[in-house]
C-alpha cells in the first residue's frame, strides 16, 4: 500500500510543479543531497540575520481524515518558494512579499494533498484541514522525515524539496 | 456582455491567480470582487451585484458549502450560479452541490483555458 501511495505522490507533486509553476522536479533516491546548492540560504526569510539556526525553509502541514488519517508536510526552501510565488502570480521575485510566499507554500501543499487523496480515496475522499505554514531551519527539515511514514525527496534547480506523509492508526 | 464575479478563497495568492487566469483566458470580465471566506462573501453580496461566484470548498471560518447553504436563504442571490474551484476531487460534493447552486467544478491545478471554458459554459447555460 505504501508503495502505491508513494508512486501516486511522486506523480501528483511532479504534475503540480510543472503545471502551475513551470518547474521540473528530479526525484532524489536514498536521501542524496541535490547538487549545486545556491549560496545565500542561511538567512531568515525576510533577509534579516537571525540568532541561532537560520529559518530558511518553509514547512506547510495539512491534516487528513478519512479511511486514512495523518498529516502531510511539505518542506521547501524559502528562496525557491519565493521564485515559485512569483511564477504563480506573474510577478517579479522582488515584488513578492513574505506573506505571499508563505501563502503560496500553503496553497501548494493544499493542491498536493487534495489531488493525492482524491486518487487514494475516490469514493469518500479525505477531509483536509486548512494548511499551516511556518519557517524552520535545515535541521528541523531533517527532523520532519524522522517520523514514521513516507518521505520523498525532490531536487528542483539544485534545491531540496521534501514531502512527508505521516500516518496515524 | 461583461460579467461581474466574486472570488472566494482563503488564499490571497490563489484569488490573484484565479483573477489573472480569468482575464488571461479572455473571459468577459466586468467587476471582480474577492472574499477570504464564506462569511466575507455573504457580506460582499449584500452590497454588490454579481453574475457568478467562484468559490473554494475548504476554508477556515465559514467554508464553501456552509456559505452556499446560507446563500439559499437569500432571495436576491440564491440563483447566482456557482463554480467550485477546489484541490479535491468533486465526488464528495456533487451529491449535494447541485441543490446548492453549484453549476460547475474545477480542480486545482488548472490552466487558464480550463477556467474560461467552464465559466463560459456555466454562463451560457444560465442564460438559457
Amino acid at each position: 500500500m505504501f508503495d502505491d501511495i508513494r508512486k501516486k505522490a511522486i506523480s501528483v507533486v511532479s504534475n503540480i510543479f510543472e503545471t502551475m509553476f513551470f518547474i521540473f522536479l528530479e526525484l532524489q533516491e536514498n536521501g542524496e543531497e541535490p547538487k549545486g546548492r545556491p549560496e545565500g540560504m542561511g538567512k531568515h526569510p525576510d533577509g534579516q540575520p537571525c540568532d541561532g539556526a537560520p529559518l530558511n525553509i518553509l514547512r506547510s502541514e495539512i491534516g487528513f481524515q478519512g479511511k486514512i488519517q495523518g498529516k502531510i508536510r511539505l518542506c521547501i526552501p524559502y528562496q525557491l518558494a519565493r521564485t515559485m510565488a512569483g511564477n504563480f502570480m506573474g510577478l517579479e521575485e522582488g515584488e513578492v512579499s513574505e506573506s505571499q510566499t508563505m501563502d503560496m507554500a500553503g496553497e501548494l501543499t493544499n493542491m498536493i494533498s487534495g489531488n493525492l487523496f482524491s486518487l487514494l480515496d475516490k469514493k469518500a475522499g479525505c477531509r483536509l484541514t486548512v494548511p499551516k505554514t511556518e519557517a524552520i531551519s535545515d535541521s528541523e527539515m531533517a527532523d520532519t522525515s524522522d517520523k514514521a511514514g513516507i518521505t520523498i525527496n525532490f531536487d528542483a534547480e539544485g534545491q531540496r524539496i521534501k514531502l512527508h506523509l505521516q500516518f496515524e492508526s | 456582455m461583461a460579467y461581474n464575479i466574486l472570488i472566494v478563497d482563503d488564499s490571497q495568492t490563489m484569488r490573484r491567480v484565479i483573477r489573472k487566469s480569468v482575464t488571461l483566458a479572455g473571459f468577459d470580465l466586468g467587476e471582480c470582487w474577492e472574499a477570504g471566506d464564506g462569511r466575507e462573501a455573504l457580506t460582499v453580496l449584500k452590497t454588490h451585484a454579481v453574475d457568478l461566484i467562484l468559490t473554494d470548498f475548504n476554508m477556515p471560518g465559514m467554508d464553501g458549502m456552509e456559505m452556499l447553504k446560507e446563500l439559499q436563504k437569500d432571495e436576491k442571490n440564491r440563483h447566482v450560479p456557482v463554480v467550485l474551484i477546489t484541490a479535491q476531487d468533486n465526488a464528495r460534493v456533487v451529491p449535494e452541490g447541485s441543490a446548492l447552486g453549484i453549476k460547475g467544478y474545477l480542480q486545482k491545478p488548472f490552466q487558464p483555458e480550463a477556467i474560461c471554458k467552464i465559466l463560459s459554459q456555466v454562463m451560457e447555460k444560465n442564460r438559457v
